[in-house]
């Protein structure tokens, strides 16, 4: 016997327990994490809420678990309905907070949700299954969602700034129902054609750049000037370069328009949404609709 | 045990050697265990002689087959769905994002261990080809060379799969240096991404080479690597034990009578029981027991620290990747930022000439480090004396020189990793960044 009693016995057997203790720490973390999700919470709140709106028998109707719109032809899956369980439960819930609030039933006539998910027209991460990650808050996502907040920062409501995605697919210059702040910038942008070439809009001879896909410009490719303060968003340098373009780019032959603030920002916008759209037929809306 | 029945008990013998004679039956007889010393010397059990680089790596190594294992059901190697499998691992998959996170950080700390037990073993001489008749200790060094190699392509080839903008455009970089080799460059670049630029059937031969070819070499390379370690005689510092057991031998014989008692079980087929056994018995004891203990704490510690860092780390996905848009500066993996910070330095103009530094910052140099890392053991000149201990006085130079270039390209690794910035000039991890725009 005495010839198995290591000198290092003692010390390696704390160590073994050191190793058992740590792991159980380990799994015991990532089993609390995986049981009790973030979004099991915001379920828990939406469950609270009807309840207390609707009564018990409504809230027992509520999923629960990982929910999400697959829409296979767009390559898309939203998981934002695992939170936002209630979007289709119509007016009983319009003046709900969030995430218990109803969607406003008119706007899924056109875009029912089952076949356009939720991400296309407001933005965020459909992948995501936390609400950072989901509104797309997070380094490497390139595509928040379109809210009140982020409107504001360039003097916007929320509607206003999400026409941009509304114009991803509702393409061209004729006027769209529901987009007023575009179909305003829609006007102007004739004018423009003075020098540059618009999408669909033939110039014999541009003397300025080609804006036919600008919107497909990667915002990597866009230069602040040295010591810019404000939002280093490629709307924010469209806005800027619309109300003075020698700002934003140094030497160029573009004069001030002396537009306002709201006019520069629906130009910005539609600058923005003049990239190619790659939708199945089904999806595709006719010219000015 | 027959004729009284069938007892639990049966599931559990085995397990408790009562004397040396079973523990040693135990270590030959177990598949397991066979590849561990039927006895060991205290000197080669303490930590101080080794660190247990080798097993601490080989574990982690352990971990990443256990967390690739099941990764392996989940990810996609298309390029419409890696991406997005990888995502789903994120974010819907129960315990995915810590499975995921485990996986890279061990990656991570695997390309460090690995580098450590080769510091390791270099500085305490254990590669020399004197040894104990029969061993030859450089065979094991240049497996050990390769297994290395084996896990810089592991870690490489690992770095592509989430096929996001950090891997295109570091596997793009990666490739471009081994693209800058004369006259066979572009075959060779042509021979990894199976075409000119990374696309579907460079994810696929990754992902191949990552998943199965890779850890199939690596797998049966551990094993003989191991297998070496018993045929030299155990590890460096053992023949330092025997070498003094027997300059003690030679001034006070030991009594015959207790030479076979301990060593019985040895058989004397290896260097220790080629030794006075009496007085090696008295710096040895059963390996079995010991070694085993020794080798599941490391085994829970590492898993629990590969785990627990998975947690607290857990892994970036970056953009999908994007040919149109080069992040400023595409950087390489960690590990080959040293190369790469040697290529900018080594790319300069003169006059109109621009010098490129690829080829010899990505290839010359490291080739020739390679090479003179596997030729070492046939050049070191040191005693047998050298062999097994931690800076031997006869290594001094030589020591010297190779923490020298170890230094260095830790120093160029740290350079790029945090002092790099757009068109690799240099910048102060504090100033402000901006990064590029955001759309909205």
């Amino acid at each position: 016997m005495s010839d198995f009693s290591s000198r290092f016995a003692r010390s390696d057997f704390r160590l073994l327990v050191a190793g058992g203790v740590l792991l159980l720490i380990a799994f015991g973390i990532a089993f609390v994490r995986e049981v009790d999700p973030e979004w099991a919470d915001a379920q828990d709140e939406v469950q609270a809420i009807v309840q207390e709106r609707l009564g018990a028998e409504k809230a027992a109707e509520l999923p629960t678990g990982i929910q999400q719109i697959w829409i296979e032809p767009l390559d898309r899956v939203d998981r934002c309905t695992t939170c936002h369980t209630t979007i289709e439960w119509g007016a009983e819930l319009a003046e709900a907070p969030h995430p218990a609030r109803s969607h406003p039933q008119g706007l899924f006539g056109a875009h029912p949700v089952e076949s356009f998910g939720c991400t296309l027209c407001h933005g965020g991460q459909g992948w995501a299954t936390s609400a950072d990650a989901a509104h797309g808050n997070v380094a490497f996502w390139e595509e928040p969602l379109l809210d009140t907040e982020r409107a504001k920062r360039y003097g916007l409501s929320r509607s206003e700034l999400m026409e941009l995605r509304c114009a991803y697919c509702h393409q061209g210059l004729e006027p769209v129902d529901g987009m007023p702040l575009l179909n305003a910038a829609k006007e102007k942008v004739f004018d423009c054609l003075d020098c540059h070439r618009l999408p669909g809009l033939e110039n014999d001879k541009p003397s300025a750049p080609d804006l036919g896909r600008e919107g497909e410009k990667h915002p990597s490719k866009y230069i602040f000037p040295e010591g810019f303060e404000g939002e280093r968003s490629v709307l924010n340098w469209h806005i800027e370069h619309f109300l003075d373009p020698k700002k934003m780019s140094p030497g160029s032959a573009m004069p001030k328009f002396g537009l306002s603030r709201k006019d520069a920002a629906g130009l910005a916008l539609l600058v923005m949404s003049w990239r190619r759209q790659d939708l199945p037929a089904a999806w595709t809306p006719k010219t000015g609709e | 045990m027959s004729g009284d029945g069938w007892s639990p008990r049966a599931l559990w013998r085995g397990f408790f050697p009562e004397t040396p004679r079973e523990g040693a039956d135990a270590i030959v007889q177990n598949f397991l265990l066979h590849a561990l010393p039927v006895r060991i010397t205290r000197r080669a059990l303490s930590w101080l002689a080794t660190g247990w680089l080798g097993t601490i790596t080989l574990h982690i190594f352990l971990v990443l087959c256990l967390t690739g294992g099941v990764l392996l059901f989940l990810y996609v190697p298309s390029i419409e769905r890696a991406y997005a499998s990888v995502k789903d691992i994120e974010y819907v998959v129960s315990f995915g994002s810590w499975l995921r996170g485990t996986h890279r950080i061990s990656a991570h700390l695997m390309v460090a261990a690995v580098v450590l037990h080769l510091v390791r073993v270099f500085l305490t001489g254990a590669y020399k080809k004197e040894g104990a008749p029969g061993a030859f200790r450089p065979l094991n060094w240049w497996v050990g060379v390769v297994l290395m190699m084996l896990t810089f392509g592991l870690s490489f080839t690992g770095y592509l799969l989430p096929w996001d903008q950090l891997a295109y455009w570091a596997i793009t970089v990666g490739t471009q240096i081994a693209g800058s080799v004369p006259f066979v460059g572009d075959e060779v670049r042509m021979l990894m991404l199976g075409g000119d630029t990374v696309g579907q059937s460079a994810l696929l031969r990754f992902y191949v080479l990552h998943c199965f070819v890779l850890p199939a070499f690596m797998i049966y390379l551990i094993a003989y690597h191991m297998w070496r370690i018993r045929k030299d005689g155990g590890l460096a510092v053992t023949d330092r034990v025997v070498a003094e057991a027997r300059e003690t031998a030679r001034v006070a014989p030991p009594s015959p009578g207790k030479t076979y008692t301990l060593m019985g079980a040895t058989q004397g087929v290896n260097a220790q029981a080629a030794s006075p056994a009496s007085l090696l018995a008295r710096e040895s004891e059963a390996g079995g027991v010991s070694i085993v203990r020794r080798t599941v704490a490391i085994f829970l510690i590492v898993l629990a620290i590969c785990s627990l860092l998975g947690l607290a780390m857990p892994a970036q996905l970056e953009e999908p990747a994007n040919p149109a848009v080069t992040p400023n500066p595409a950087k390489a993996p960690w590990y080959f930022l040293w190369l790469q910070e040697l290529v900018s330095i080594l790319t300069f103009r003169i006059g109109d000439t621009l010098i490129d530094g690829s080829f010899l910052g990505g290839v010359l140099v490291p080739g020739i480090l390679i090479g003179l890392l596997a030729s070492w053991p046939l050049l070191d000149r040191s005693p047998a004396e050298a062999a097994g201990v931690w800076f031997h006085p006869s290594r001094k130079r030589q020591n010297r020189v190779f923490l020298l270039l170890l230094f260095a390209a830790v120093i160029l690794t740290i350079i790029g990793t945090f002092f790099r910035g757009p068109y690799w000039m240099w910048v102060w991890p504090w100033d402000p960044s901006h990064g590029h725009a955001s759309w909205v």
